[in-house]
């Protein structure tokens, strides 16, 4: 498929701003930090209002937009109608601490925008499975959108934390780095399965016209980031850290690119070894 | 007691189809269809193979296949792609937006986006011309005779008697995705052995 | 009238045909209120098309509105080729062109200028008769020679009628053979639908073609990928199978062809009359009747003819002559090419040969269907006189399911008027054909004389529907040649190459906005094909335009006042049996069939009253009687040094379904399917010479080189390629560039040193050939 740069940059802001905000919540609940979520919040809000308009860039009607609203079966609808709640949510934790205080109700309104959040991710990585694409036919595709979220966000999270100077607990710290190397080894298995998919489309990413993404994708996402998150954490670095967060976003978008490219159409008639021909 | 609703369907024999192009002419000029834009084309497989003896060719018309379980209805969020009661799948120019997320779903290659509208544009088996009891015009003008539309819900229209008659060559492409296209092919009789062997003929 | 039906909106629907090709589909133009071409789609009451239509009529619209075509008279400015013209009126162009016509004639007398067309829209017969009206030679610069005059000749004299073009049933037919033609392309809609419905009641089908991409060949139950020009081998193969294994229709081919003719051994003429007795008929040629035990006249009824009699007779002036039948002197040159003999020379292995042989002479009613395949080649009258041997001796002529005479072909002769006396003394060929069966001169010849002056010179050449730019063979000698012409004219739809240098250039009116007949290729009907909008500008019929400059420079020529009684005359000389009024109100009319129709009775319209497999027409134009087992003048067998540099044998013509000839591609909605020019060679020769798909490429010959894109295929002999021709033109619309001087045309590289020598054709169709990769920067 050809690459939508808009949809690159929207889904990687997304994943990494929404990730952000999911771990720091479920770190301050469950790991003992105590990261200030309304910062990460009006973080998130600003990823995702980047990633939007860049999304508006996608449609060829902008002004259409508000139709996006009508088919309950899809799940762009579906994002659609998380993303108000979603951005209400958000705002409110937002402003919490600033404008105004919500004292106890603050862990219900963080708890239902973490939801939100996740169900936003899941509707957008839902979107991308389909039948018509061998590549994206499969599961891999919403456990990866989640899994790569996870990853620039609680690698972005374990930054927030030494920037703010506290220590990262351990908990922390094993939970980055096992998300981390998770998601590269599902990584790996997504190139893998694409080998063999079938309908004439099997993708090997070694190959032309894969290749210059592939080993970027290795060389961003996977060593720089794996280098400076251990580093940074070796060394409770926030500029390492902040590299490694830079990194792993830069590595969504590689990846992100390969993703689309190896999106190829099944094939009409994949038993023969020629494409079907329009020359005459 | 109520008219029983028809569910329009088109079968195409490839065993017939040369290649002429004049469907997709008599499409281009029939819906005044942009430069740029297809609802219809006429494609090529092969030759593939050894010549002389074991070449396989055959033509391949390809657009919309009206699909019962159409996947670009399923996943359109503006609702401009929608399906009639008679099973033809069309899409509201005023509601698309152009997020071309059908031309992602749809397995069959069937839809583009009119970069002058901006909106996304298919075969829409000329109702306006099937409310007048007429044929589609690439059916009307096919050099071969080799595409019929007609009701597959009655047994007697020339739809279906024609896939009766040629009940061993039906074929509908990629059958496992669940979509039951309603354009139906019939597969060659000689030419295409590769493919027949493959769906089991 | 019936022909037109009013709409409730104001506006109309007009029955009319088509004439985008020559196949003339019944077509029904919708109207509206202001007079403006709407819609058009075929017509169901037409019998041959029923309704179906190709791309190429249906792009009407777009080729009526065009902004591109031209629209007034134009006269030449400044040099010839600038492209500075002035726009003249209608008076004053034929005023203007009568006076030169009149001044050159003057000078250099008639035979100076030469009368033509291209593909022509129904023009050929005014063509003709402006040639004739000159008085001194009609030198029919048009193509002739290499479209439908050798397959219509050759079987006008084997035949007296014209059976292997629109004559195919098709639709009766068990076996269908397509020999070097693409009718399901060409002429779709009178073939491909019933060709399909055949083929469902399990008719066989065979193709004779090089290439594979013959939307057909796949699906045939044989194919022949036969070297190009080397038919002559398949076919005499075939004679070879069906004489052999007895597999002719026997009772046919004693009747009513003339293989029991007696022929004397050795000199091949036929025994006569006057040979055997004192004040016998020299007209007069025998058979042996074993009733009588004697020879009697062919034309005899009530006897038994022996095919296979040889014997002795004394002449009147006693010498013993051994004698033979035609069947047996046949016999003889077909014995020398078993399928493996042909194999050889041919390329296709001789079981196939063997099998599709066999597929045709056993079918029930078979049908064989030529065109320019077998035409544009140095041998074509001995190709398409053993096809036609082949047709009658199975007795499938005039047989419902075979090959039926049409009577359009039989009609031109009155049309064009008397040849001058002096037509073949004045006409200009040479020692390389003689044209002893076509007696018009030869094109390249005649460009020589606009070049050289010799034998004479030539100052003017005046046509309509044409481009030789296009179709001529050695397209920069023939721009150089039309250069050096006084006066060139051009009637057409586009500013074409050929137009572009001429001195005045004439706006043709398309079909939806003349009134003509449809008369030829229309089966057992001529139809009226009226105009469904008014001329848009200032265009005109070619019809209109040879009928009032005729009459400008030659009244008694062309006595007609308006084309309406033109239309009248012309019926009446077809024997239509209807007025154009009545015509024009009915829209179709079906006129009557050809007498071998009824061949029982009436015989076939030959020297011998049968189909004849020996012509004696040929026998007597100087050319031999019997078909040869000719190669073709250049090719890897008879020219091997020219072989050494340029292997590979090249196939021009190859049709596309929604172009004609090098018409329509600036038309954008046909362009954006077909955008470039493609040389199609097997995949193993890209490999070989490291090229790949879609790579612009030299293809090179002794003549020139041309560019093109490189299509590589596995459809095709690693040892041939095909050419497309007819590219020049550019889209605008879309973006897509001309290819001007030549440089991806065809005839660019085809030779003009060679030719058939009944019908002067150049082996367009087996051009030896070499593909190039180019050089960087090239």
């Amino acid at each position: 498929m050809q690459i939508h740069w808009p949809l690159v940059i929207s889904t990687a802001c997304q994943r990494v701003g929404l990730g952000m905000f999911a771990c720091a919540f479920l770190a301050n609940l469950a790991l003992g930090t105590v990261l200030p979520l309304n910062v990460v919040a009006l973080a998130t809000l600003t990823l995702l209002a980047v990633g939007g308009i860049a999304s508006i860039f996608h449609l060829q009607t902008p002004a259409r937009f508000f139709n996006a609203f009508s088919n309950f079966g899809s799940h762009l609808t579906q994002e659609a109608l998380i993303t108000p709640f979603l951005g209400i949510a958000l705002l409110a934790c937002g402003l919490n601490g600033f404008v105004y205080d919500m004292g106890p109700a603050t862990i219900v309104v963080e708890t239902a925008a973490c939801i939100l959040a996740a169900a936003f991710l899941a509707c957008t990585g839902l979107a991308y499975q389909m039948r018509s694409r061998p590549a994206w036919n499969t599961g891999f595709v919403l456990g990866l959108f989640l899994l790569t979220a996870a990853e620039a966000g609680s690698i972005a999270v374990c930054a927030v934390c030494v920037l703010i100077g506290a220590v990262v607990p351990t908990g922390l710290a094993v939970a980055t780095g096992v998300l981390f190397v998770a998601c590269v080894v599902v990584q790996c298995a997504y190139l893998a399965r694409m080998r063999h998919v079938g309908y004439g489309v099997d993708v090997r990413v070694n190959e032309e016209p894969y290749k210059t993404v592939f080993y970027l994708w290795l060389a961003v996402g996977v060593a720089c980031t794996g280098a400076g998150l251990a580093a940074g954490l070796a060394v409770a670095s926030s500029e390492l850290l902040l590299a490694a967060a830079v990194a792993s976003a830069l590595g969504i978008v590689a990846w992100t690119v390969l993703f689309f490219k190896g999106a190829c159409k099944v094939k009409m008639f994949p038993m023969y070894p020629v494409d079907l021909n329009l020359d005459m | 007691m109520a008219e029983a609703k028809r569910r329009y369907g088109m079968v195409i024999d490839l065993d017939k189809c040369t290649g002429c192009q004049a469907c997709a002419v008599a499409c281009k000029m029939e819906n005044n269809v942009d430069l740029g834009v297809f609802w219809n084309r006429v494609y090529r497989m092969g030759p593939v193979g050894a010549y002389p003896d074991a070449v396989e060719m055959f033509y391949f018309p390809n657009q919309c296949m009206h699909c019962e379980h159409p996947s670009c209805v399923e996943v359109c969020p503006t609702k401009a792609t929608y399906q009639t009661d008679e099973g033809v799948v069309l899409v509201d120019a005023n509601l698309c937006f152009g997020c071309q997320y059908c031309i992602w779903a749809c397995p069959y290659e069937a839809r583009t986006l009119n970069p002058k509208t901006k909106t996304v544009e298919k075969c829409i088996l000329c109702v306006h011309k099937l409310e007048r009891g007429e044929q589609p015009a690439c059916a009307y003008t096919c050099t071969t005779g080799c595409r019929t539309v007609g009701d597959l819900d009655d047994p007697e229209s020339a739809i279906s008697k024609v896939l009766e008659a040629n009940a061993d060559r039906v074929y509908r492409v990629h059958p496992e995705f669940g979509n039951n296209p309603s354009v139906v092919y019939l597969v060659p009789r000689k030419g295409a052995e590769t493919l027949c062997k493959s769906i089991g003929h | 009238m019936a022909s037109i039906i009013p709409l409730p909106d104001g506006g109309k629907i007009v029955k009319t045909n088509c004439f985008e090709c020559h196949a003339k589909c019944g077509v029904l133009c919708e109207v509206d209120k202001d007079g403006t071409l709407v819609n058009v789609k075929g017509n169901p009451e037409d019998p041959r098309s029923e309704g179906r239509m190709c791309g190429k009529g249906l792009s009407a619209r777009a080729i009526l509105y065009d902004p591109d075509r031209l629209r007034y008279p134009l006269r030449r400015k400044g040099e010839r080729g600038a492209g500075d013209w002035e726009q003249i009126t209608w008076d004053e162009a034929i005023e203007w062109l009568a006076g030169r016509v009149e001044e050159i004639t003057a000078e250099h007398g008639a035979e100076s200028i030469a009368y033509g067309q291209g593909t022509g829209r129904g023009t050929n017969q005014w063509t003709g008769r402006a040639g004739n009206a000159g008085g001194r030679v009609h030198h029919s610069l048009s193509p002739g020679n290499i479209c439908l005059v050798p397959m219509m000749v050759q079987a006008l004299l084997q035949f007296g009628m014209f059976p292997t073009f629109d004559g195919c049933d098709f639709d009766n037919a068990d076996c269908i053979v397509f020999w070097g033609s693409n009718s399901v392309w060409t002429e779709p809609t009178y073939t491909s639908g019933q060709i399909g419905r055949s083929r469902d009641r399990g008719a066989k089908l065979i193709v004779i073609d090089p290439f594979f991409e013959h939307p057909l060949a796949a699906k045939a139950d044989c194919f022949l990928g036969v070297r190009p020009g080397s038919d002559t081998y398949v076919a005499y193969a075939w004679l070879n199978v069906i004489m052999n294994e007895g597999l002719y229709d026997r009772a046919f081919t004693q009747k009513h062809t003339n293989a029991p003719m007696l022929i004397i051994e050795g000199a091949d003429v036929p025994l006569n009359e006057a040979l055997l007795r004192e004040g016998g008929n020299p007209q007069a040629m025998l058979v042996w009747d074993r009733k009588t035990q004697s020879m009697v006249e062919i034309h005899s009824k009530d006897i038994d003819e022996d095919i296979e009699y040889r014997g002795t007779v004394k002449t009147v002036d006693g010498q013993e002559v051994p004698v033979k039948t035609v069947w047996l002197g046949l016999k003889e040159r077909a014995d020398q090419w078993t399928p493996e003999a042909a194999e050889e020379k041919c390329w296709v292995k001789a079981d196939v040969i063997r099998e599709s042989a066999r597929m045709y002479a056993q079918a029930p009613a078979a049908t064989i269907n030529v065109f320019q395949g077998l035409e544009e080649q140095t041998n074509c009258k001995d190709t398409l006189q053993l096809v036609n041997c082949i047709i009658a001796i199975c007795g499938n002529l005039e047989k419902k399911g075979g090959n039926l005479s049409m009577p359009f072909w039989n009609q031109m002769g009155p049309l064009t008027g008397a040849e001058p006396a002096t037509q073949r003394e004045l006409r200009v060929v040479d020692e390389r054909a003689s044209g002893s069966i076509y007696g018009i001169s030869n094109p390249t010849c005649l460009f020589e004389a606009m070049r050289t002056g010799k034998p004479y010179p030539l100052k003017g050449y005046i046509m309509v529907q044409g481009n030789p730019l296009s179709w001529a063979e050695n397209t920069a000698l023939v721009k150089e040649s039309l250069m050096c012409l006084d006066l060139l004219v051009c009637m057409d739809y586009y500013m074409s190459p050929t137009c572009e240098i001429a001195d005045l250039v004439l706006p043709s009116t398309h079909w939806t906005e003349r009134d003509y007949l449809a008369d030829e290729v229309c089966s057992e009907w001529v139809f009226a094909q009226q105009k469904a909008v008014e001329p848009l500008y200032e265009r005109k019929s070619d019809v209109w335009f040879w009928r009032t400059f005729g009459h400008r420079l030659n009244p008694e020529w062309w006595p007609w006042e308006t084309d309406e009684e033109l239309f009248n005359w012309q019926l009446e000389q077809t024997h239509a049996g209807v007025t154009w009024d009545e015509l024009k109100e009915a829209w179709i009319h079906r006129v009557p069939q050809m007498p071998s129709r009824e061949y029982e009775q009436n015989g076939f319209g030959t020297p011998t009253g049968r189909a004849e497999l020996y012509s004696v027409i040929c026998l007597v134009s100087g050319s031999k009687p019997f078909p040869e087992a000719s190669e073709p003048k250049e090719s890897v067998f008879s020219a091997p040094e020219l072989a050494a540099e340029y292997p590979l044998t090249g196939v021009t013509g190859r049709r596309y379904p929604i172009y004609y000839h090098s018409a329509y591609r600036g038309i954008p909605h046909l362009r954006e399917i077909v955008p470039e020019p493609q040389v199609v060679f097997h995949t193993s020769l890209a490999e070989e010479l490291g090229i790949e798909r879609g790579e612009w490429v030299w293809i090179e010959s002794p003549t020139g080189r041309i560019t093109m894109k490189a299509r590589p295929s596995d459809g095709i002999d690693p040892r041939v390629c095909v050419i497309p021709h007819g590219w020049w033109q550019a889209c605008p619309a879309l973006d897509l560039p001309g290819y001007p001087d030549g440089m991806s045309n065809a005839n660019t590289i085809t030779s003009d040193r060679v030719y058939n020598d009944e019908y002067l054709t150049p082996g367009l169709r087996s051009t030896l050939c070499r593909i190039v990769k180019k050089k960087a920067g090239e």
